[in-house]
Protein backbone atom coordinates (compact mmCIF):
# COMPACT_ATOMS: atom_id res chain seq x y z
CA UNK A 1 0.00 0.00 0.00
CA UNK A 2 1.52 3.51 -0.74
CA UNK A 3 3.06 5.62 1.99
CA UNK A 4 0.43 7.04 4.63
CA UNK A 5 1.73 10.85 3.40
CA UNK A 6 1.98 10.03 -0.28
CA UNK A 7 -1.48 12.00 -1.25
CA UNK A 8 -1.10 11.24 -4.68
CA UNK A 9 -0.41 7.42 -4.23
CA UNK A 10 -3.67 7.06 -2.19
CA UNK A 11 -5.67 8.65 -4.19
CA UNK A 12 -4.02 6.51 -7.28
CA UNK A 13 -4.95 3.50 -4.75
CA UNK A 14 -8.64 4.63 -4.13
CA UNK A 15 -9.40 5.13 -7.98
CA UNK A 16 -7.53 1.44 -9.02
CA UNK A 17 -9.89 -0.09 -6.01
CA UNK A 18 -12.78 1.52 -7.16
CA UNK A 19 -12.11 0.54 -11.00
CA UNK A 20 -11.00 -3.00 -9.77
CA UNK A 21 -15.05 -3.48 -8.87
CA UNK A 22 -15.76 -3.10 -12.07
CA UNK A 23 -13.11 -5.31 -13.60
CA UNK A 24 -14.29 -7.84 -11.28
CA UNK A 25 -17.98 -7.46 -12.36
CA UNK A 26 -17.35 -8.43 -15.69
CA UNK A 27 -15.76 -11.24 -14.53
CA UNK A 28 -18.58 -12.13 -12.69
CA UNK A 29 -21.09 -11.74 -15.34
CA UNK A 30 -19.22 -14.24 -17.47
CA UNK A 31 -18.79 -16.71 -14.67
CA UNK A 32 -22.63 -16.57 -14.75
CA UNK A 33 -23.41 -16.74 -18.17
CA UNK A 34 -21.04 -20.07 -17.71
CA UNK A 35 -23.08 -21.08 -15.15
CA UNK A 36 -26.26 -20.76 -17.18
CA UNK A 37 -25.24 -22.29 -19.81
CA UNK A 38 -23.60 -25.20 -18.07
CA UNK A 39 -27.13 -25.73 -16.40
CA UNK A 40 -28.45 -26.05 -20.10
CA UNK A 41 -25.86 -28.66 -20.81
CA UNK A 42 -25.57 -30.55 -17.66
CA UNK A 43 -27.93 -31.68 -14.54
CA UNK A 44 -27.62 -29.52 -11.84
CA UNK A 45 -26.05 -31.98 -9.59
CA UNK A 46 -23.15 -32.98 -12.03
CA UNK A 47 -19.44 -31.29 -11.27
CA UNK A 48 -19.27 -28.89 -14.60
CA UNK A 49 -22.46 -27.34 -12.87
CA UNK A 50 -20.93 -27.59 -9.39
CA UNK A 51 -17.22 -26.06 -10.60
CA UNK A 52 -19.30 -22.79 -12.82
CA UNK A 53 -21.34 -22.51 -9.53
CA UNK A 54 -17.93 -22.14 -7.63
CA UNK A 55 -16.31 -19.55 -9.90
CA UNK A 56 -19.46 -17.58 -9.79
CA UNK A 57 -19.15 -17.86 -5.48
CA UNK A 58 -15.43 -16.41 -5.88
CA UNK A 59 -16.23 -13.79 -8.62
CA UNK A 60 -18.75 -12.71 -6.17
CA UNK A 61 -16.57 -12.15 -3.56
CA UNK A 62 -14.25 -11.00 -5.33
CA UNK A 63 -16.24 -7.85 -6.32
CA UNK A 64 -17.19 -7.60 -2.48
CA UNK A 65 -13.58 -7.73 -1.51
CA UNK A 66 -13.21 -4.64 -3.79
CA UNK A 67 -16.40 -2.98 -2.38
CA UNK A 68 -14.62 -3.09 1.03
CA UNK A 69 -10.40 -2.35 -0.49
CA UNK A 70 -12.26 0.51 -2.24
CA UNK A 71 -13.44 1.87 1.19
CA UNK A 72 -10.73 1.23 3.01
CA UNK A 73 -8.67 3.18 0.67
CA UNK A 74 -10.94 5.95 0.40
CA UNK A 75 -10.56 6.17 4.17
CA UNK A 76 -6.90 6.24 4.35
CA UNK A 77 -6.44 9.05 1.66
CA UNK A 78 -8.92 10.72 3.96
CA UNK A 79 -6.22 10.59 6.95
CA UNK A 80 -7.19 7.48 8.52
CA UNK A 81 -4.51 4.89 8.71
CA UNK A 82 -5.25 1.50 7.13
CA UNK A 83 -4.64 -0.36 10.74
CA UNK A 84 -7.17 2.10 12.19
CA UNK A 85 -9.47 1.23 9.55
CA UNK A 86 -8.75 -2.43 10.15
CA UNK A 87 -8.99 -2.10 13.65
CA UNK A 88 -12.11 -4.62 13.89
CA UNK A 89 -11.41 -6.92 11.64
CA UNK A 90 -9.62 -10.43 12.12
CA UNK A 91 -7.22 -10.37 9.37
CA UNK A 92 -3.86 -8.46 10.24
CA UNK A 93 -2.95 -5.53 7.84
CA UNK A 94 -0.21 -7.14 6.44
CA UNK A 95 -2.77 -9.45 5.43
CA UNK A 96 -5.39 -7.25 3.98
CA UNK A 97 -2.59 -5.71 2.18
CA UNK A 98 -1.53 -8.57 0.17
CA UNK A 99 -5.12 -9.52 -0.73
CA UNK A 100 -5.74 -6.14 -1.44
CA UNK A 101 -2.74 -5.59 -3.83
CA UNK A 102 -3.56 -9.22 -5.57
CA UNK A 103 -7.41 -7.62 -6.34
CA UNK A 104 -6.26 -4.58 -7.89
CA UNK A 105 -4.02 -6.81 -10.26
CA UNK A 106 -4.36 -5.74 -13.41
CA UNK A 107 -6.16 -7.82 -15.97
CA UNK A 108 -7.33 -10.02 -13.01
CA UNK A 109 -4.38 -12.12 -13.50
CA UNK A 110 -5.78 -14.20 -10.47
CA UNK A 111 -8.87 -15.47 -10.76
CA UNK A 112 -9.71 -16.13 -7.79
CA UNK A 113 -7.95 -14.26 -4.66
CA UNK A 114 -6.72 -16.67 -2.09
CA UNK A 115 -8.34 -17.88 0.58
CA UNK A 116 -11.65 -16.95 -1.08
CA UNK B 1 -19.65 3.50 -5.99
CA UNK B 2 -18.45 4.81 -9.55
CA UNK B 3 -20.39 4.58 -12.70
CA UNK B 4 -19.85 1.83 -15.42
CA UNK B 5 -20.65 1.81 -18.52
CA UNK B 6 -23.48 -1.44 -18.66
CA UNK B 7 -22.31 -3.02 -22.17
CA UNK B 8 -18.43 -3.65 -20.96
CA UNK B 9 -20.27 -5.36 -17.80
CA UNK B 10 -22.21 -7.53 -19.99
CA UNK B 11 -23.09 -7.13 -24.28
CA UNK B 12 -26.63 -8.43 -24.31
CA UNK B 13 -28.27 -9.84 -26.86
CA UNK B 14 -32.04 -10.49 -27.22
CA UNK B 15 -32.60 -13.73 -25.81
CA UNK B 16 -29.92 -13.57 -23.53
CA UNK B 17 -30.37 -13.69 -19.73
CA UNK B 18 -29.46 -10.70 -17.71
CA UNK B 19 -26.56 -11.29 -15.04
CA UNK B 20 -26.77 -10.87 -11.56
CA UNK B 21 -23.36 -8.56 -12.13
CA UNK B 22 -25.38 -6.22 -15.03
CA UNK B 23 -28.19 -6.02 -12.89
CA UNK B 24 -25.54 -4.52 -9.39
CA UNK B 25 -24.28 -2.52 -11.90
CA UNK B 26 -27.48 -0.85 -12.80
CA UNK B 27 -27.91 -0.29 -8.98
CA UNK B 28 -24.54 1.03 -8.56
CA UNK B 29 -25.22 3.54 -11.98
CA UNK B 30 -28.47 4.73 -10.44
CA UNK B 31 -26.27 5.66 -6.72
CA UNK B 32 -23.86 7.52 -8.98
CA UNK B 33 -26.13 9.72 -10.33
CA UNK B 34 -28.16 9.79 -7.31
CA UNK B 35 -25.47 11.27 -5.52
CA UNK B 36 -22.53 12.06 -7.66
CA UNK B 37 -18.62 13.66 -6.45
CA UNK B 38 -19.00 16.10 -4.23
CA UNK B 39 -17.15 17.91 -1.99
CA UNK B 40 -17.38 20.70 0.71
CA UNK B 41 -14.60 22.17 2.83
CA UNK B 42 -13.90 25.24 4.81
CA UNK B 43 -11.03 26.61 7.08
CA UNK B 44 -10.90 26.02 10.59
CA UNK B 45 -9.35 29.38 11.50
CA UNK B 46 -8.19 32.82 10.10
CA UNK B 47 -5.00 32.85 8.03
CA UNK B 48 -2.40 35.52 7.54
CA UNK B 49 -2.32 36.75 3.44
CA UNK B 50 0.54 38.84 3.21
CA UNK B 51 0.26 42.09 0.99
CA UNK B 52 0.68 41.85 -2.21
CA UNK B 53 1.21 38.26 -1.95
CA UNK B 54 -1.27 35.52 -3.69
CA UNK B 55 -1.67 32.76 -0.70
CA UNK B 56 -2.93 29.42 -1.14
CA UNK B 57 -5.73 29.14 1.51
CA UNK B 58 -5.81 25.88 4.04
CA UNK B 59 -8.86 23.64 4.52
CA UNK B 60 -9.09 21.88 7.40
CA UNK B 61 -12.63 21.31 7.92
CA UNK B 62 -14.25 19.00 5.78
CA UNK B 63 -18.31 19.45 5.90
CA UNK B 64 -19.07 16.59 3.18
CA UNK B 65 -17.06 14.61 0.59
CA UNK B 66 -18.33 11.54 -0.92
CA UNK B 67 -15.25 10.77 -3.12
CA UNK B 68 -12.47 10.85 -1.38
CA UNK B 69 -11.36 14.37 -3.23
CA UNK B 70 -9.77 15.78 0.43
CA UNK B 71 -7.46 14.86 3.05
CA UNK B 72 -7.80 15.99 6.37
CA UNK B 73 -3.98 15.29 6.74
CA UNK B 74 -1.91 15.94 4.00
CA UNK B 75 -2.38 18.83 1.32
CA UNK B 76 -5.17 19.98 2.86
CA UNK B 77 -5.81 23.13 0.74
CA UNK B 78 -6.60 20.47 -2.44
CA UNK B 79 -9.79 18.96 -3.62
CA UNK B 80 -8.65 16.21 -5.85
CA UNK B 81 -10.50 15.09 -8.59
CA UNK B 82 -11.11 11.41 -8.26
CA UNK B 83 -13.42 10.75 -11.66
CA UNK B 84 -13.01 12.34 -14.29
CA UNK B 85 -15.91 14.98 -15.61
CA UNK B 86 -16.87 18.39 -15.72
CA UNK B 87 -16.87 20.35 -12.12
CA UNK B 88 -18.41 23.35 -10.92
CA UNK B 89 -16.20 24.62 -8.11
CA UNK B 90 -16.62 27.71 -5.65
CA UNK B 91 -14.78 29.70 -2.93
CA UNK B 92 -16.41 31.82 -0.81
CA UNK B 93 -13.30 33.67 1.25
CA UNK B 94 -14.00 36.57 4.09
CA UNK B 95 -11.39 38.99 4.49
CA UNK B 96 -12.35 40.59 7.99
CA UNK B 97 -11.87 44.36 8.65
CA UNK B 98 -8.79 46.27 7.88
CA UNK B 99 -7.98 50.31 8.28
CA UNK B 100 -6.64 50.01 4.86
CA UNK B 101 -8.68 49.82 1.67
CA UNK B 102 -6.91 48.40 -1.63
CA UNK B 103 -7.71 45.03 -3.52
CA UNK B 104 -9.68 41.94 -2.30
CA UNK B 105 -9.73 38.90 -4.52
CA UNK B 106 -10.33 35.41 -4.61
CA UNK B 107 -8.98 32.42 -7.45
CA UNK B 108 -9.15 28.72 -8.16
CA UNK B 109 -5.65 27.33 -8.22
CA UNK B 110 -5.53 24.61 -10.36
CA UNK B 111 -3.13 22.30 -10.13
CA UNK B 112 -0.81 24.53 -8.64
CA UNK B 113 0.16 26.19 -11.41
CA UNK B 114 -2.90 27.65 -13.55
CA UNK B 115 -4.74 30.62 -11.68
CA UNK B 116 -8.28 30.84 -12.93
CA UNK B 117 -9.50 34.08 -12.05
CA UNK B 118 -12.47 34.40 -9.56
CA UNK B 119 -14.18 37.90 -8.14
CA UNK B 120 -12.25 41.03 -7.47
CA UNK B 121 -13.41 44.29 -4.86
CA UNK B 122 -11.88 46.92 -3.66
CA UNK B 123 -11.99 47.33 -0.15
CA UNK B 124 -13.43 49.12 2.04
CA UNK B 125 -12.33 51.30 5.19
CA UNK B 126 -13.12 49.43 8.33
CA UNK B 127 -15.48 46.92 6.90
CA UNK B 128 -15.22 43.17 6.17
CA UNK B 129 -15.68 42.14 2.97
CA UNK B 130 -17.10 38.05 1.38
CA UNK B 131 -16.44 37.54 -2.43
CA UNK B 132 -17.02 34.29 -3.88
CA UNK B 133 -14.95 32.64 -7.27
CA UNK B 134 -17.22 30.55 -9.34
CA UNK B 135 -16.01 28.84 -12.32
CA UNK B 136 -16.49 25.33 -14.53
CA UNK B 137 -13.09 22.94 -15.19
CA UNK B 138 -12.74 19.86 -17.09
CA UNK B 139 -10.59 18.16 -15.04
CA UNK B 140 -9.32 14.11 -15.33
CA UNK B 141 -8.45 12.01 -12.21
CA UNK B 142 -5.58 13.17 -9.63
CA UNK B 143 -5.93 17.13 -10.71
CA UNK B 144 -6.68 19.19 -8.21
CA UNK B 145 -7.99 23.02 -6.97
CA UNK B 146 -7.69 24.88 -4.70
CA UNK B 147 -8.57 28.37 -3.03
CA UNK B 148 -6.27 31.73 -3.57
CA UNK B 149 -6.52 34.65 -1.31
CA UNK B 150 -4.54 37.83 -2.64
CA UNK B 151 -5.08 41.45 -1.16
CA UNK B 152 -3.44 44.63 -1.42
CA UNK B 153 -4.01 46.72 1.50
CA UNK B 154 -0.33 47.44 2.51
CA UNK B 155 -0.05 45.29 5.29
CA UNK B 156 -0.58 41.30 6.15
CA UNK B 157 -4.20 40.52 7.21
CA UNK B 158 -3.94 38.00 9.72
CA UNK B 159 -7.90 37.53 9.41
CA UNK B 160 -8.46 36.21 6.08
CA UNK B 161 -10.70 32.76 6.30
CA UNK B 162 -11.90 30.06 3.73
CA UNK B 163 -15.82 30.07 4.54
CA UNK B 164 -15.97 27.00 1.96
CA UNK B 165 -14.26 24.99 -0.99
CA UNK B 166 -17.04 23.32 -2.80
CA UNK B 167 -16.43 21.34 -5.98
CA UNK B 168 -19.56 19.49 -7.92
CA UNK B 169 -19.28 16.86 -10.51
CA UNK B 170 -21.37 18.04 -13.30
CA UNK B 171 -21.51 15.71 -16.59
CA UNK B 172 -19.11 12.99 -17.42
Amino acid sequence: MADDHDIDALGAQYRDARDAIATHRRRQARAELALAAARRRHPENSEQVATARAAVERAVADVRWCQAVTIAAGEAYKGQSFEDVLANQTATAAEIRQRALASLDAGVAAETLEGE
Amino acid sequence: MAYADLATIQNTDPGDILTAAWCDQVRDNGEFFVDPPTCSVSGSSTQNVENDEPTVLTAATENFDNDSMHSTSSNTSRVTIQTPGRYLFLATVRFDNNSNPGIRRVSLLVNGTTTIGGMQVAGVTNQPVRIQATRSFVLDEGEYVEALAYQTSTQDLMTVNLDELFAMFLTR
